[in-house]
């Protein structure tokens, strides 16, 4: 599973900090969320399956509909 | 081609518009009004102050299509936008420039100056100092004997003391600046009366900005200040714009949940004793569902069309305004399942009391950990908490922006401590 986020779109919410803390973080300085390469996504292949209910709910309740999860329909 | 079987033919009279529902039969529950409005096909018009007849959304996907759009615009001076109440008037004819009021790109280049200290982890790192305000608040509480108003003691308090703390604001001014804000948000007071609170609220806040500058601290307003005033990048009026916005958002809002969620609990037992049975994470689900079930944003979000679109089978037209009822999308059953219970362990997490899309509440991460942390205080403090008032004898706002209380009488036995 790969996660992608358009950090132009982001909007700083933090929703999916908060529905998947293991997948995503926010920058300090502008609160712009990213994808946390030293958690799951750092392995190779990106996060296991186990990391998709969390993944797909950041999708869904992403403010800016910034974040894609490859593989699955939107 | 012939015209959907929502809107009118040729010729024909345009149906009435409807006045915007404000008449609530339960404290905690939008006017029934919308139930009705939701299962219409189409969009109904309803009546504005100014900009035309806009259409009302009540159904939860149009909602997250609009507020999801580019195509649509929440800048006052966008041709179709509908003004809703007095302090609409004031801001629109005072050309008060505020982020809500701005379309990206350039509401997205100004949210971020202030996104940094409103993240869920910085959020999380003041957690300690949020719980010593909520214990501090409680303290007071139970200084009384055996029954308050929880409003005045607790409600306003708490996001009141902590958002002082975080921008800087001395908490001894809160009687000044609750009172203003109240007034200025009042959907009774005239513009005259919205335009005097709030002129009184930029003045004070001009006057603290200035000392910010001479001797900056540790808080959000010097930071602020350094960071964009003193460099030119805003002006004074524009720092004293979002000094405004941060203060007012950070107290009365949560406020009105504090004393909403308190008296929902308490009609609400079995609920109450999920939260104080369950762990972290199903009191972190009861926050959401609170947020969901409550949605204390009344004033409907406002916005006007830039180009024809397709909103709930209903084309809106570029020029036309269009207002979206947060508190009727929250309890759509297509979105929620049997969406007029409140049950703490529903899933609740997609909810719109935040709003959505680029413009959805900033300070939500703030928002949730003071309410998580009031209500497992609270519980955990005074288990004997009651309401000394029935449901139908609640003092709440009347035809106020955001949903809320007054005042809450609440009584505890006296050996709480």
């Amino acid at each position: 599973m790969r996660i992608t986020i358009d950090q132009d779109r982001c909007v700083g919410a933090g929703q999916c900090v908060l529905v998947g803390p293991d997948l995503f973080d926010q920058r300090d300085e502008d609160g712009v969320a990213f994808v946390l390469t030293d958690g799951p996504e750092g392995a190779a292949g990106g996060p296991g399956e186990e990391h998709r209910a969390a993944a797909e709910e950041a999708a869904r309740v992403c403010p800016a509909a910034a974040i894609t999860v490859a593989g699955t329909e939107r | 081609m012939p015209a959907s079987d929502t809107e009118p033919g040729d010729g024909a009279a345009p149906p009435p518009a409807l006045g915007y529902p404000t008449e609530r039969t339960c404290p905690f529950s939008p006017p029934p009004e919308f139930a009705r409005l939701r299962e219409q096909p189409g969009l109904p018009a309803v009546e504005a102050l100014e900009g035309g007849r806009p259409w009302l959304v009540t159904r939860y996907a149009d909602a997250r299509a609009v507020l999801g759009s580019p195509a649509f615009s929440a800048r006052f001076d966008t041709p179709g936008f509908p003004l809703m109440s007095p302090s609409d008037v004031q801001q629109r004819d005072d050309r008060t420039e505020s982020l809500i009021r701005t379309d990206d790109p350039e509401h997205l280049r100004q949210r971020r100056r202030l996104t940094r200290d409103f993240t869920v982890k910085r959020i999380a790192a003041l957690r300690p100092e949020i719980q010593g305000v909520v214990d501090g608040a409680l303290d007071e509480l139970l200084a009384h004997d055996g029954s308050a108003d929880l409003i005045a003691t607790v409600a306003l308090p708490i996001p009141s003391r902590v958002i002082c703390l975080l921008l800087g604001v001395p908490y001894a001014d809160h009687g000044f600046f609750q009172r203003a804000a109240a007034r200025a948000l009042a959907g009774d007071s005239s513009p005259d009366e919205v335009r005097t609170a709030l002129g009184e609220l930029g003045d004070y806040l001009a006057a603290l900005v200035r000392e910010k500058v001479r001797d900056p601290q540790d808080d959000i307003l010097s930071r602020l200040a350094t960071a964009y005033l003193v460099p030119g990048e805003i002006d004074e009026r524009e720092m004293v714009t979002i000094a405004m916005t941060l203060l007012v958002a950070g107290f009365e809002t949560t406020g009105n949940m504090i004393g909403l969620g308190t008296a929902l609990f308490l009609t609400h037992p079995e609920q109450r004793a999920l939260f104080t049975a369950g762990d972290e994470q199903l009191q972190r689900n009861a926050v959401e569902e609170l947020l969901r079930y409550l949605s204390i944003a009344h004033h409907p979000r406002q916005f006007a069309a830039t180009e024809d679109v397709t909103v709930g089978g209903h084309t809106v037209r570029a020029g036309e305004g269009v207002l979206i009822s947060l508190p009727a999308v929250n309890r759509d059953a297509d979105a929620f399942d049997d969406p007029d219970t409140f049950d703490i362990t529903r899933p609740a997490q997609q909810h719109l009391a935040f709003s959505y899309g680029t413009h959805q509440c900033l300070g939500q991460a703030l928002a949730r950990m003071e309410l998580l942390l009031y209500f497992r205080t609270l519980f955990a403090r005074v288990p004997s908490l009651r309401l000394l008032d029935a449901p139908e004898d609640f003092d709440l706002k009347q035809r106020s922006r955001a949903h809320g209380f007054r005042s809450l009488s609440v009584a505890w036995q006296e050996d709480a401590r």
